[in-house]
């Protein structure tokens, strides 16, 4: 872990130090043209699961096209408008480490930084990139902070860390902005829902890309010089470009892709939450709608108060509705083909306002 | 990618996997790093107070899992020196009851300063109840690992016999912190 508080970025700090604590261990470096998340996350957990880092540690470099990434116990309706990023075809993917939700495009670049347990150190891997910067433009105004962000100026975050550790191996990976749509940034990762849960929070930053404190900063040069820093502290090293979809090279990463980008992982892994929303209805007043949902699917409806034209809705939709998706396209399907005997108006305005949770 | 890094074939890079791909996997590689000011007393450093239960009960794994035999039912958690490892815990992802697990299957992944961390079951068998508290404050583990803090219950099999032989009393576990 970092060291409490700032750690700033004096030469002695960054400069020297990668250099000078070489590792006994070899390095493999790998790059890959390609920008799929769910590819590249599915070749980081086959990793993680099927090779051996006791002599050799590895770093990855990749970027993917535009994503929300959230952590492995957040919620996606609670970081990201999920509807209106399906419908923009924008990812929304749940990684298997820690930590937060982050937006990824081709200006963000992602370094892996895998290894053994004894050798998991994330401060010494984002000084790896702290001295890159540093080499690249001497006068950038670059920290670590004690949440493993990588801090421009005091106070923009350029890179958030998080990880995966198992009794074997581990990998730490990183964001790096560097010419990312900030725009999208904000969008992607505002979401309006009411929503109560457990989940991981994440914490809210303010963002700059490294492109606006130094225009030269390219991905080329920043990648060439966090290779060539990582590779002076090992003891020798080998650079390869790899497809992460490579079935020979990584036999079953298939299957890794197929389920990290599944319905069932990426909503179905939600820890249970619960929303609610009230409206006003014009005869009845003040109505509240709350759902709770469990693994991704609805478990339960309440709608309150439970005055008597209530409670035949009510007990209507929840026969209905237990069981189905937490979805758009589900739910929509589902209340427009429902034909209730019932107060039609009623129902339009409960089931409007059920389907407005998700959009 | 830039030009100037050195891109070999695919073939070199399958003979690279082929190399570190891993056959065998060497126990004695799996411990933590060590904590730079572990307390003196050992037995506090395992979690266990002058008020703990019988120690002689409990075993452990060299990933950091205790477990606490009562009849046919095994009671299982992570050590004092885990949660010490792991910062504070922020959530704890449980098994179903009912799940069958193996002896060292990942039963469990709780996270802890943006870090999901697997954990490792002592012994096969059968959930049969988890330690729901820990969905709504998992901060109970770091509290109390070996006794409020425990994670699930498991009814154990047949070969319990086996695999508890094969787990670390607990001096032999302390062993494997220094």
């Amino acid at each position: 872990m970092c060291a409490r508080g700032l750690l700033r970025n004096s030469a002695s700090n960054y400069f020297k130090s990668p250099a000078r604590r070489k590792s006994t261990k070899k390095c493999i470096v790998y790059t890959t043209k390609a920008t799929d998340p769910y590819q590249n996350l599915a070749f980081e957990d086959w990793m993680y699961e099927k090779v051996d880092f006791s002599s050799s540690n590895c770093l990855f470099i990749w970027r993917n096209e535009p994503s929300v990434i959230i952590g492995r116990h957040q919620n996606p309706w609670k970081e990201c408008p999920v509807t209106d990023l399906l419908r923009r075809e924008i990812h929304i993917c749940r990684r298997r480490s820690g930590g937060g939700a982050v937006y990824h495009d081709l200006g963000n670049i992602n370094f892996t930084f895998f290894s053994d347990r004894s050798s998991y150190d994330r401060c010494s891997n984002l000084r790896v990139i702290v001295a890159a910067l540093q080499q690249l433009s001497p006068n950038l105004d670059v920290a670590i902070n004690k949440r493993d962000d990588i801090i421009l100026n005091d106070r923009h975050k350029i890179s958030g860390s998080s990880s995966k550790l198992g009794r074997r191996s581990t990998y730490h990976h990183c964001t790096m902005l560097l010419d990312a749509n900030k725009t999208q940034v904000i969008k992607t990762l505002s979401a309006k829902i009411d929503i109560t849960c457990k989940a991981t929070s994440s914490v809210r930053s303010s963002v700059l890309n490294l492109v606006d404190a130094d225009n030269h900063l390219t991905f080329d040069l920043i990648c060439n010089k966090v290779v060539d820093i990582y590779q002076r502290k090992h003891a020798s090293s080998e650079v390869y470009e790899i497809s992460t979809n490579d079935e020979k090279l990584l036999p079953g990463v298939g299957k890794y892709r197929e389920e990290l980008s599944s319905w069932e992982w990426i909503f179905g892994k939600t820890p249970e939450f619960s929303l609610k929303r009230e409206f006003l209805n014009e005869a009845l007043g003040k109505i509240l709608i709350q759902l709770h949902v469990k693994k991704g699917f609805i478990e339960n409806v309440e709608i309150i108060p439970g005055l008597d034209e209530m409670v035949a809705i009510t007990t209507f939709l929840q026969t209905r509705m237990v069981g189905c998706r937490f979805s758009s396209q589900d739910l929509t399907h589902l209340l427009s083909s429902l034909v209730p005997p019932l107060d039609q108006k009623l129902y339009r305005s409960i089931s409007d306002n059920i389907l407005s949770f998700l959009q | 990618m830039s030009q100037s890094l050195i891109l070999k074939s695919a073939r070199d890079a399958t003979r690279v996997f082929s190399k570190i791909v891993q056959k065998t996997l060497p126990i004695s590689k799996n411990k933590l790093p060590p904590v730079p000011h572990l307390p003196h007393n050992v037995l506090r450093s395992c979690g266990f107070h002058n008020s703990a239960p019988n120690y002689s009960k409990f075993l452990f794994t060299d990933s950091h899992e205790w477990i606490k035999i009562d009849g046919d039912v095994g009671t299982i958690g992570i050590t004092n020196y885990a949660q010490e490892q792991l910062g504070d815990i922020v959530f704890c992802e449980l098994p179903e009851v009912a799940t069958e697990f193996s002896k060292g299957d990942i039963f469990a992944t709780v996270e802890s300063v943006k870090a999901a961390s697997d954990l490792y079951i002592p012994i096969s068998g059968e959930v049969v109840e988890v330690n729901e508290k820990l969905v709504d404050t998992p901060a109970i583990i770091n509290e109390s690992p070996t006794e409020d803090g425990w994670l699930v219950m498991v009814k154990l099999t047949s070969s319990a016999d086996d695999e508890l032989s094969e787990l670390l009393t607990q001096t032999d576990y302390e062993k494997t912190l220094n």
